[in-house]
């Protein structure tokens, strides 16, 4: 059983007349990868710069490691957050970024860092502002790893990179993982290509928590069900339908309900076909403002 | 060792039918090692969890064993234990689809009969 | 090796670099061209005279703009190394008051290289400060002077960049109007309030002029508003949410 290491209760912060984070509720355990998923402005970012004190709720209790972790040092210099937007002097080299890093972070690897460098090809002697899209991922992904900091957050780590890389990243990410436990964040919208690495999905929509679940979980939670459009309605009637496509006699519903292998067989034998959703839709649906959670 | 990742079946599940699959074809044999969790989920680029829990449904059925600070171990008699479970759900795995397809397309069942005997002559 | 020293050690590094890369050349331009201008400056006598202000102004004008630019970028970083405010902001307060210590010895020793260079050109040289508190002053309290002086420009332009931080756009478009109208507007108010507010006696209060051991006087002054410049800033980075600019997006 992993300990609890991040505990919100009741989060709010409002913006005029919007609520980006809304009573949000969440325990993350330890030692796992966590996959954070939200539409654009769902919220994803704001619960980050929240959890990492860049800007401050308006309600509502956060504890890391088992303290608070507003504006604790105590806490935050056992986080390296790495945020989507850019926060490094432009003027300074990586190689100075680094050694920066390593200052405020007792548990940077140096040696870790150096050999990420060579294998992501990273030149050391750029300064920042030299470095195209894609390097200045790489350069977050170089420093989230080496930091091997107890909560390491990444959002959005993979922008502007091209599939070899992110295959890299991931690859490199869960060696890193099993070596050296941590608990580890990354909120992405690249949904199909990294599910399977993550232990648990937890999706935000309109700044609520409306889904944490594992994986596995997630994927088995909705199935396609399609046939002849009659047999469809009867077959599903009263199982919580929320998607629907019809092409001429024939119906798709996306089916969001956990069926014993006995009811599945049952809509195998009444000659509809089930199949399972792709992570992708499965996300789609989840967070379409239409559906209920 | 495959894996499908368009395939329905979860991938804890594939694990578990590889790597019975695998020992089934002798590729790994019994009380020789198997790769570690951390190494399966390296392979495909998975969660170790998600690596693991295959692995837990097999040790669980008595088809691999951990020995400890080595590794997993298939068990002596996994072949065995697998075949039964196999042949358990052999029927509805595959009959039953054999059956319904052949009813779809118009195949009788003295046809199917003798298509059957055909291609188990074939196959010796 | 605690945290705020941490900072303290990063905030020095930057600020004395960025000092070095483009203060010397900014500073020894402009220092060349006032010197031309300052030896072209003739009293009374005959004499020439050198300004002093050669190397005091384009320091002033460099601190000043580079405390307040430079703001957002450290604020930002260092917060991003999981850094308290109240850290960041006591990091900045104390690394401002070495760089106008450090910065006020440095002025008085290039001065003091001119001075001499103009004995040997056979230039009348005096220091301006001598000039405006009529007495041969010691080296200590024009250092401290310049140290005062260093510490107003830094703190209040610490002070200009907390705000710059937090309006962004919008504090820039108010600060170059409100500089350009201020030539304009400024001695407009105080022709105005010339009847009931004598200027010219709050500026000698402030200065020391006239006072015996002036130099101090103006000394304290200064060193008071740029704490309290200090101590605003301070409240206002310890509460500050963070803002990436767009410009560094």
């Amino acid at each position: 059983m992993n300990d609890i290491v991040i505990k919100t209760s009741g989060l709010t912060k409002s913006y005029k007349h919007t609520k980006a984070l809304d009573d949000f509720t969440i325990s993350l355990e330890s030692n796992k990868i966590y996959g954070l998923l939200g539409r654009n402005g769902a919220g994803k970012t704001t619960f980050l710069n929240l959890l990492t004190s860049g800007i401050f709720a308006n309600s509502g209790n956060i504890e890391i490691f088992g303290e608070n972790a507003v504006e604790s040092e105590a806490v935050l210099s056992k986080v390296c957050y790495m945020p989507e937007k850019n926060m490094f002097m432009p003027k300074m080299k990586v190689k100075e970024i680094l050694a920066t890093t390593a200052e405020f972070y007792d548990s940077f690897d140096k040696d870790y860092a150096e050999k990420l460098c060579k294998k992501f090809s990273l030149s050391k002697n750029k300064r920042y502002n030299e470095l195209s899209r894609g390097y200045e991922s790489i350069v977050r992904i170089v420093i989230g790893l080496a930091s091997r900091s107890p909560l390491t957050i990444f959002d959005e780590p993979v922008l502007g990179l091209d599939a070899a890389v992110r295959e890299m990243f991931y690859k490199e990410l869960l060696e890193d993982f099993m070596e050296n436990p941590r608990t580890i964040i990354i909120s992405t919208h690249l949904i199909e290509e990294s599910a399977d690495i993550f232990n648990d999905i937890i999706i935000i929509k309109n700044g609520k928590l409306i889904s944490q679940t594992s994986t596995e979980e997630l994927k088995e939670s909705m199935f396609y069900c399609s046939g002849r459009a009659d047999i469809v309605d009867k077959a599903l009637s009263g199982y919580n339908i929320i998607h629907t496509e019809s092409v001429g006699s024939v119906k798709v519903c996306a089916v969001h309900q956990k069926l014993s292998p006995a009811e599945l067989k049952t809509l195998r034998d009444a000659n509809l076909d089930i199949s399972p959703i792709p992570v992708q839709k499965l996300f789609i649906y989840f967070t379409d403002n239409n559906m209920e959670a | 060792m495959k894996l499908d990742f368009n395939n329905d079946k979860s991938i804890y599940l594939q694990i578990a039918e590889s790597i019975e699959d695998d020992i089934l074809k002798n590729a790994m044999e019994e009380e020789s090692q198997i790769p570690s969790t951390n190494q399966i989920a390296l392979i495909f680029s998975i969660n170790p969890a998600t690596a693991g829990k295959g692995i837990n449904i097999l040790v669980d059925e008595g088809i691999l064993y951990k020995k400890r600070g080595i590794g997993m171990f298939v068990k002596e008699g996994a072949r065995e234990i697998i075949m039964q479970k196999r042949k358990g759900s052999f029927f509805d795995h595959y009959i039953v689809s054999l059956i319904e397809e052949a009813k779809k397309i118009g195949i009788s069942k003295e046809e199917l009969v003798s298509m059957i005997t055909e291609g188990g002559n074939n196959h010796e | 090796m605690n945290r705020l020293t941490k900072c303290l050690k990063f905030e020095l590094k930057k600020s004395t670099m960025g000092m070095l890369y483009y203060g010397a050349i900014f500073i020894g331009i402009s220092a060349l061209i006032t010197l031309f201008i300052g030896t072209g400056v003739s009293s009374d006598s005959g004499d020439h005279y050198a300004s002093s202000m050669s190397f005091f102004m384009p320091f002033s004008i460099f601190l000043f703009i580079s405390v307040m630019l430079t703001y957002s970028y450290h604020y930002n970083y260092l917060l991003m190394l999981g850094n308290s405010r109240k850290n960041i902001m006591l990091s900045q307060i104390m690394s401002y008051t070495i760089i106008s210590i450090g910065t006020a010895i440095v002025v008085r020793l290039l001065e003091f290289g001119m001075e001499l260079l103009y004995t040997n050109l056979h230039y009348q040289y005096t220091n301006i400060l001598n000039f405006v508190y009529k007495t041969n002053l010691s080296l200590f309290s024009t250092i401290l002077w310049y140290f005062a002086l260093f510490s107003f420009i830094c703190f209040f332009s610490l002070f200009l960049g907390t705000l710059r931080y937090k309006f962004g756009r919008m504090f820039s478009r108010i600060f170059w109007v409100a500089f350009a109208l201020s030539w304009i507007v400024v001695p407009f108010i105080i022709s105005k309030l010339n009847s009931h507010i004598n200027f010219d006696l709050l500026l000698k209060h402030l200065f020391g002029i006239g006072y015996k051991n002036g130099i101090y006087l103006a000394t304290g002054n200064f060193l008071i508003i740029a704490a309290l410049f200090g101590i605003i800033a301070y409240f206002i980075g310890i509460k500050q949410e963070q803002i990436v600019p767009e410009k560094q997006q």
